[in-house]
């Protein structure tokens, strides 16, 4: 089943082209891989997925429906959750509200707030930070702010994951975790992930299909090995080296 | 939960027992007491819980008082109190579609502006059907207006606690700690920012009728007196704007200081408040609440 | 009477517009260069005018040579205040990203403790004197001689100002700041330094502008918070930052203002004012961003 349809998706900031001609689907339960160099759009298309920007132009449809002029609110009800590049905790409150907050308000709609401190601390327990829930979030190292944005986004129920360079920033050993929990997460909670990653090893484990876009263009699509190969990508992006 | 609930019925009750006992100055004395609770406590709906700083909040006091003033003779009592509410309510609505959209110190500012607008609207409106002030005959005594400002304090506290314990409060809080994470999440930010906005402006409307058949005497310089604003802040933030005993502790606090400078020494009242207010801004942001009671601020709240 | 009216009313337009210009252009360099909303900007020209009023009346010093002394008093307010509050405000640290809007309130305190040390030093009664009020003529129009002297002192300095930016090379400096802090910094501009003398700049133009217009006005303690929207809406429209427009939109408000009130009455001045002042705020919001976002 496709979960998500982008078609012929286009975004202008006045004069700048920024997406153009964007064209793919993700079916569920599939983790599809996002690449390109700084600057080619691909924050811009997770924020025009999520609602934060409105398309110029072409259509963007979840489990079916429109989400032209939906507010991110509206999409994260209907199921799609995502993180931010430069993470964005509730600093102020402490990492167990933090995911609880998502599990209230989210398309998983928590019945009561009870239901919502359990299903956090599920969420709080699979990605490690089960000891830290009562701390305030702000207090968090790098590592563990990305797994609390991992756990909030998933907390909200939604069933398509956007992945914004959540192994940035980590160490090698970090990395290797984040690996394994963004694996448990997508197995336990039936998940279809969208990821947008520089950490190439990362992706190439993780990713069943990449796509490549280039000054705003999809430029090539296909498996990891395929992508690898291809000589338009190493151009572009590798720098002619295969990884 | 059960303590303060305790507690707060305590003070209901030793507030509504003041009046048998005491001679009109106390009487007087709590009245501002009560009020600014009631200001205050409504203010934290917004501004603790949103952290849009509201530093007009005197628009929907003075709002109310114009309300109070125009009505009076021709609309009961009964009436014009929660007429007066209405109004505040309605220009909350109004403005804070646009407002809201503002963010940071210049949403302060803009707060700011805004009532000093209304202010001169005001005026000039009175300026046309040829009033400068306005005196209402009959008022009612003392003693009622206290009773019924102590129950605009307890409506006002009882809104706070309820919006603090409830999934409302808690995406209000979200948008404060990250607005746009929160509508990433799926709080409903405009919706909730409106709706704070509204809750925290009928109180203050219906405050400001009281205070105006109280002093039975209006003037719309006198009454949307950013001095109010202001007090109100001061008292959030030493009182601490995170728990509902906040307020009551700014207000109790900065009312029996004010009796004391206020006859003698109007600019030294006013410079304390300055002085505590960029102490506590700047050592003590969690008030006098967070640092007495620390353990409040999670969990039960 | 219109020929009279428009020339009469143009040269007061110009005096008031060159007053704002001269007040908004300290805010301007102030939140330029370090994005501190100083709402106690106003109370600057409140303590100007005093320093100039008692120059006057005790020692009978003219206010074009004790605005210096105005300059200077508010040069070293503006180095405490630095020190004392705005060190804490401007390193960045997660605390000061915290007061974001809390900032304000600081200042707004520094305002209200400002006017009333004033009005219990000096009483709330306004004062005004008497300097340079011979009446000249020019064709048809009347000027007295100090708003000849505050406009043409206002224009100087404007100007003065304009090519210190220009030529001078902590000038650019300062331009740079307001442009760009980081890529400043790595340009090698000593941020501190910079920071400390535009706002000991930006202090001192407002209080000579005090001295200035003491010379046409009564001043009383609470005369700051006109002055202090009008700078903040003339920073606003002339575009955040930018000093020539600022200067430009300080003259624009000035005419606004001026055949604004003619045209209707003095009671509508306020409307105005404030009526732009949150126009401006509510319809670009996004405009008084400049160059940077703020975080929440």
């Amino acid at each position: 089943m496709t979960l998500l349809a982008l078609h012929d998706v286009s975004k202008f900031f006045g004069g700048l082209r920024a997406l153009s001609a964007i064209s793919f689907e993700v079916a569920a339960g599939e983790i599809v891989g996002i690449i390109g160099a700084n600057g080619a759009g691909k924050t811009t298309l997770f924020s025009l997925i999520a609602g934060h920007e409105r398309a110029s132009g072409g259509e963007i449809r979840f489990e079916g429906r429109n989400l032209a002029g939906m507010r991110p609110h509206q999409i994260c009800r209907l199921g799609v959750a995502r993180t931010f590049q430069i993470v964005r905790p509730f600093g102020g409150l402490t990492v167990e509200e933090n995911v609880a907050t998502a599990a209230m308000f989210g398309a998983a709609r928590a019945a009561s707030p009870a239901a919502a401190a359990t299903r956090a601390r599920d969420l709080l327990d699979l990605v490690g930070l089960r000891e830290r829930a009562t701390d305030l979030a702000e207090t968090l190292t790098l590592s563990g702010q990305k797994r609390l944005e991992l756990a909030r986004a998933v907390a909200t129920g939604g069933r398509l994951l956007l992945l914004d360079e959540v192994m940035a920033g980590l160490t090698p050993t970090e990395v290797v975790a984040m690996l394994d929990v963004v694996r448990r997460l997508h197995r336990e909670y039936r998940l279809t992930i969208l990821i947008i990653e520089h950490v190439m090893r990362a992706l190439m484990q993780l990713a069943e299909r990449i796509i490549v876009l280039h000054h705003g263009e999809q430029i090539a699509e296909g498996t990891p090995a395929a992508i690898n190969a291809d000589p338009r990508v190493h151009a572009c992006y590798f720098g002619g080296a295969a990884v | 939960m059960k303590a303060t609930a305790a507690l707060l019925s305590i003070l209901v009750l030793a507030f509504a027992a003041l009046p048998l006992g005491a001679g009109d100055y106390f009487i007087g004395v709590g009245l501002s007491v009560l009020m600014y609770v009631a200001l205050t406590q409504s203010w934290t709906v917004l501004s603790g819980m949103t952290g849009y700083v509201s530093l007009g909040h005197v628009v929907f006091y003075g709002l109310g008082g114009y309300v109070a003033a125009l009505a009076w003779g021709t609309v009961p009592l009964a009436a014009i109190i929660p007429l007066a509410g209405i109004a505040a309510f309605a220009l909350a609505a109004t403005i804070g579609s646009p407002a809201l959209r503002v963010r940071g110190p210049y949403f302060v500012i803009l707060t700011f502006g805004l009532a000093e607008l209304v202010k001169y609207i005001v005026i000039v409106i009175e300026g046309w059907l040829g009033k400068f002030s306005r005196v209402m005959f009959g008022a009612p005594g003392l003693d009622t207006l206290y009773y019924i400002m102590l129950a605009l304090a307890a409506a006002a506290t009882i809104l706070t606690l309820s919006v603090r314990r409830s999934r409302f409060g808690q995406g209000l809080r979200a948008i404060r700690e990250n607005e746009e994470a929160a509508e990433t999440v799926g709080v409903p930010t405009v919706r909730f920012k409106l709706l704070a906005f509204g809750l925290s402006a009928i109180i203050p409307g219906m405050v400001g009728s009281v205070m105006v058949l109280r002093s039975t005497y209006f003037e719309p310089a006198q009454l949307f007196d950013p001095v109010v604003s202001f007090s109100i802040v001061t008292m959030a933030v030493v009182g601490g704007s995170d728990d509902v005993m906040g307020p009551l502790l700014g207000a109790a606090g900065f009312v029996v200081l004010s009796e004391l400078l206020w006859a003698n020494a109007p600019q030294l009242y006013m410079i304390f408040l300055g002085l505590l207010l960029i102490l506590f801004v700047l050592f003590v942001p969690e008030g006098m609440s967070g640092k007495l009671f620390p353990a409040r601020r999670r969990g039960a709240r | 009477m219109d020929a009279i009216l428009s020339g009469q009313l143009l040269a007061a337009a110009l005096v008031t517009g060159a007053l704002y210009a001269l007040t908004a252009l300290g805010l301007n360099l102030v939140y330029g260069t370090m994005r501190l909303l100083n709402v106690a900007h106003g109370d600057l020209v409140m303590i100007g005018a005093y320093v100039a009023f008692w120059a006057f009346t005790l020692l009978a010093l003219s206010p074009l040579l004790s605005l210096l002394g105005s300059a200077a008093l508010a040069a070293l307010l503006g180095l405490a205040l630095y020190y004392g509050l705005f060190r804490r405000l401007l390193d960045g640290g997660k605390a000061a990203q915290r007061l974001e809007a809390n900032s304000l309130l600081l200042f707004f305190g520094v305002s209200v403790i400002v006017q009333n040390l004033a009005a219990l030093q000096f009483t709330s009664t306004p004062r005004g004197f008497q300097y340079l009020d011979e009446v000249y003529h020019f064709g048809n129009i009347s000027v007295t001689g100090n708003r000849i002297a505050a406009f043409l002192v206002a224009i100087a300095i404007c100007l003065g100002v304009m090519a210190f930016l220009r030529f001078h090379v902590t000038g650019l400096a300062i331009k740079a700041l307001i442009q760009r802090r980081d890529a400043a910094a790595i340009v090698g501009v000593n941020i501190e330094r910079v920071q400390i003398l535009t706002l000991c700049l930006g202090f001192a133009t407002a209080s000579v502008a005090g001295a200035l217009v003491s010379m046409t006005e009564q001043i009383s303690p609470f005369m700051g918070f006109p002055f202090t929207i009008a700078a903040f809406v003339v920073i606003i429209l002339g575009g955040l930052g930018n000093i020539t427009g600022g200067i430009a939109a300080g003259f624009l408000l000035g005419l606004l203002e001026t055949y604004g009130v003619a045209l209707t009455s003095s009671a509508y001045r306020s409307i105005l004012i404030y009526g732009v002042f949150v126009l401006i705020l509510l319809v670009r919001p996004q405009g008084l961003l400049g160059g940077r976002r703020i975080v929440r």
